[in-house]
């Protein structure tokens, strides 16, 4: 190697070893340029568009977040508010947990009508009052046996519905308080969409205010008694007489009479 | 794994803190590079700045073998950025034709004892054609074809001007206090 290789060598040696910039160097105010060449569009754009489509994916899952979350909500409000509703309409009503409201059955033809059911059946021929309105008409219903249908309670107002159980030998007609509402809902066909009309309803639904009607009846009617044999005179022995449903059974049972 | 590799692919994704990362580490070196071309400072930055515009631009297009590529691919930039340069502000030197042998002066071996730093500022204070021949021919690793190419010059002007640019820095180094190196 000669003197000028040696040489050449050298001094490319000693200037790459020099990794310290001068002090002449404004290595911040260089980078700062750069980037502003570098990434210029970027300072430029608003900030939707500055994340490029990683904001834009951003908002979309926000907003279906948001929507499912809405979703949710709103179904949870529906729920909750409707299962409120039914707990403030169940409130005055009594429940009869496992003995249906009405039953239906099968009509059984044999079946012997006690006098018992046979007064029930005139009465809800006869009934003229509003409460008797809302009461379905009499249907005859056929369906499997041992098929229950229950009648949910919606409304706060507490009504009474009778229970017709049909017994081969002895139907027994047993009242249970229902709300009103109740009665509405037997009218629907709903409801009773799985029974199949018949011409000749062999099951009533009787609604209880005619049954506490007819108990008032009964008592005026002894009170009435008690005090003829007494020899007293009775003056509004009707304690409710703006109630048309008593006045109109009365009417009936003192024609019956 | 290399100790830029990282560096470079994430700077291929544009990523702003391997770019700083990558610019911090190269910038001082190849600041020095463009100084030892267009010799003024803000000329310089003005140049490393477009040098390494240059390079995260075509960064994509760059194939990273090793540390070294790397380097030898940012100087290269920079040379040709500074050479640009030059040529744009019309500060190319003018060149003499002549063809004096390489041979004309003699060097003396290196002297150990000199600092890197000496070296540089004696490279600075030599006159334009020698010092870009010399860098271009010593430092860069050129040949006398592709100088005379980048020049415009013939091939025998730059085989002159690198002896002469030889000689001149030995004697500044002389009288920079370096006396071993004798007399051309």
């Amino acid at each position: 190697m000669s003197n000028t290789e040696r040489f050449d060598e050298w001094v490319r040696g000693e200037l790459d070893s020099l990794d310290s910039p001068p002090e002449n160097f404004r290595s911040g105010m260089v980078w700062q340029q750069l980037q502003a060449e570098l990434h210029p569009v970027a300072k430029e754009k608003p900030l939707f568009f500055r994340q490029g489509k990683d904001i834009r994916y951003r908002i979309a899952a926000a907003v279906g977040l948001l929507l499912l979350v809405g979703g949710m909500g709103w179904r949870m409000q529906w729920f909750v508010g409707g299962s409120v509703d039914n707990q403030v309409a169940n409130k005055g009503v009594e429940v009869l947990p496992k003995q249906p409201l009405v039953t239906v059955t099968k009509e059984n033809t044999d079946l012997k009508v006690t006098p018992e059911r046979s007064i029930v059946r005139k009465k809800l021929a006869v009934a003229s009052s509003p409460a008797t309105h809302l009461a379905p008409a009499p249907t005859l219903s056929e369906t499997e046996p041992n098929h229950e249908a229950t009648l949910p309670a919606i409304e706060p107002e507490p009504l009474v519905v009778a229970k017709v159980e049909a017994v081969p030998t002895t139907p027994e007609v047993a009242a249970a308080s229902m709300p009103e509402a109740n009665q509405s809902a037997a009218v629907k066909p709903s409801r009773f969409s799985i029974t199949k009309n018949k011409t000749k309803p062999s099951f009533k639904i009787v609604h209880a205010n005619e049954l506490a009607d007819y108990q008032k009846v009964e008592m005026a009617e002894a009170r009435e008694k008690e005090a003829k044999a007494k020899g007293f005179v009775v003056i509004n022995w009707q304690t409710n007489s703006s109630n048309q449903s008593a006045s109109s059974i009365m009417r009936y049972l003192r024609k019956k009479d | 794994m290399y100790r830029w590799q990282k560096v470079v692919e994430m700077c291929k994704e544009n990523n702003r803190f391997a770019q700083n990362r990558l610019y911090e580490g190269f910038a001082g070196r190849l600041f020095r590079l463009c100084m030892r071309y267009v010799r003024h400072s803000q000329d310089a930055e003005e140049v490393l700045m477009n040098g390494f515009l240059k390079f995260f631009k075509g960064l994509p297009d760059f194939e990273y073998r090793d540390d070294n590529s790397l380097e030898v691919w940012l100087k290269r930039i920079m040379v040709n950025e500074s050479l640009m340069h030059l040529r744009q502000q019309k500060a190319l030197p003018v060149f003499a034709d002549t063809d004096e042998a390489d041979s004309a002066y003699q060097i003396e071996p290196p002297d150990a004892s000199i600092e890197a730093e000496a070296i540089y500022a004696a490279l600075l204070e030599l006159p334009a054609g020698y010092r870009m021949v010399f860098n271009l021919y010593v430092v860069e690793g050129f040949k006398h074809e592709e100088i005379a190419q980048q020049l415009n010059i013939n091939v025998g002007t730059s085989k002159s001007q690198l002896s002469k640019a030889r000689a001149m820095l030995q004697q500044l180094l002389k009288q920079r206090g370096y006396e071993q190196y004798g007399t051309i």
